[in-house]
């Protein structure tokens, strides 16, 4: 009897227990959480073209897979509202994709995701629109920067969004 | 004999022509390029200056290889050899001496990226770079956005197709 005991016990410890379980993305590659705040664009100069309202959602789907949403109010009366979904590999390199089609790909670590977006165009508009940055995690939430590559120059966004 | 020389002579340039397209054919354009950079503050002040010298070739259907050498006014030069991977749709990583060193996509002419983020011996803030470069007609255009303990720089180099 004594014997059986001491093996429960031994199996028993060695089942997985919650704090066992699989570590998420949130884990690994990105802090979850809210956060919202404020953002601008400028032109290579350092003026100002555009004031905007950010708010950035990140939670964890599954041990390799984030969802991202961000909102965002410029100057137009909607707000802009993409919902994302990051695939991680292993040594943190990710896939971002919009519903099927890819969005954006780029890597997260020590705290930091770089980024490079895909390259689009609309007719009339040459030549392609490119965005490439970086979001930070900081002790007080996320601060996101991009340079931005448009028909009409070159600009960078940046925004500093307080974790909620 | 002669109709089997037809054949062969019609056979031949249409299996030259049936050869997979290289990287350099369907994601970015081989060469090389020439020419010079600087970097800024975001507020436009130049803080320096540098020669670039860039040259892709393809190494593969979905493969292609960049050499890059940045050097500045006063040092010997710094060479990055670059491999990259292609993916459906451009997607791309890319390696130096077979470690990670950046991600992007290439797609209408121009590729973006995001490089892997590091520390610096005895620095708690990342090192974060991004960027894109752009195919023109004359050459590229290379922005590059970096930001470690010292501050925000963009880098920008117009290299000329050589």
């Amino acid at each position: 009897m004594k014997t059986a005991l001491l093996f429960t016990a031994l199996v028993s410890s060695a089942l997985p227990t919650p704090s066992a379980q699989a570590a998420t993305a949130c884990d690994t590659f990105v802090k979850c959480g809210s956060y919202s705040g404020e953002g601008s664009r400028r032109d290579t100069d350092g003026q100002d073209l555009e004031l905007f309202k950010e708010k950035v959602v990140i939670s964890s789907a599954a041990e390799k897979t984030a969802l991202l949403t961000m909102s965002i109010l410029g100057k137009g009366p909607a707000e802009k509202t993409y919902e994302l979904t990051m695939n991680f590999q292993d040594d943190g390199s990710f896939v971002m994709t919009q519903g099927d089609h890819l969005y954006a790909s780029g890597i997260c670590a020590n705290g930091v995701c770089t980024y490079g977006m895909q390259p689009f165009t609309w007719p009339g508009h040459e030549p392609a629109v490119a965005n490439a940055g970086y979001i930070r995690f900081t002790k007080d939430g996320i601060e996101r920067s991009m340079l931005v590559s448009a028909p009409d120059g070159v600009s960078l966004q940046t925004s500093t969004l307080p974790r909620q | 004999m002669k109709t089997f020389l037809v054949l062969l002579s019609l056979t031949l340039p249409a299996l030259a022509s049936a050869q997979s397209p290289t990287a350099c054919e369907k994601y970015l354009t081989c060469g090389v390029y020439e020419g010079s950079g600087s970097y800024r503050t975001p507020n436009g002040e130049e803080l320096g200056s540098f020669a670039e010298k860039v040259t892709i070739s393809s190494t593969g259907e979905i493969e292609a290889r960049m050499v890059v050498v940045v050097t500045g006014k006063n040092s010997s030069g710094s060479t990055y050899e670059l491999d990259i991977k292609f993916a459906e749709g451009g997607a791309f990583r890319m390696t130096q001496h077979g470690r990670l060193y950046a991600t992007g996509i290439c797609s209408l002419g121009v590729c973006t990226y995001g490089m892997i983020p590091f520390l610096n011996d005895g620095s708690e803030v990342t090192v974060a770079n991004a960027g894109f470069m752009r195919f023109t007609n004359k050459g590229l255009e290379r922005h590059m956005l970096s930001e470690a303990e010292d501050g925000r720089l963009v880098q920008l180099s117009v290299l000329e197709r050589q």
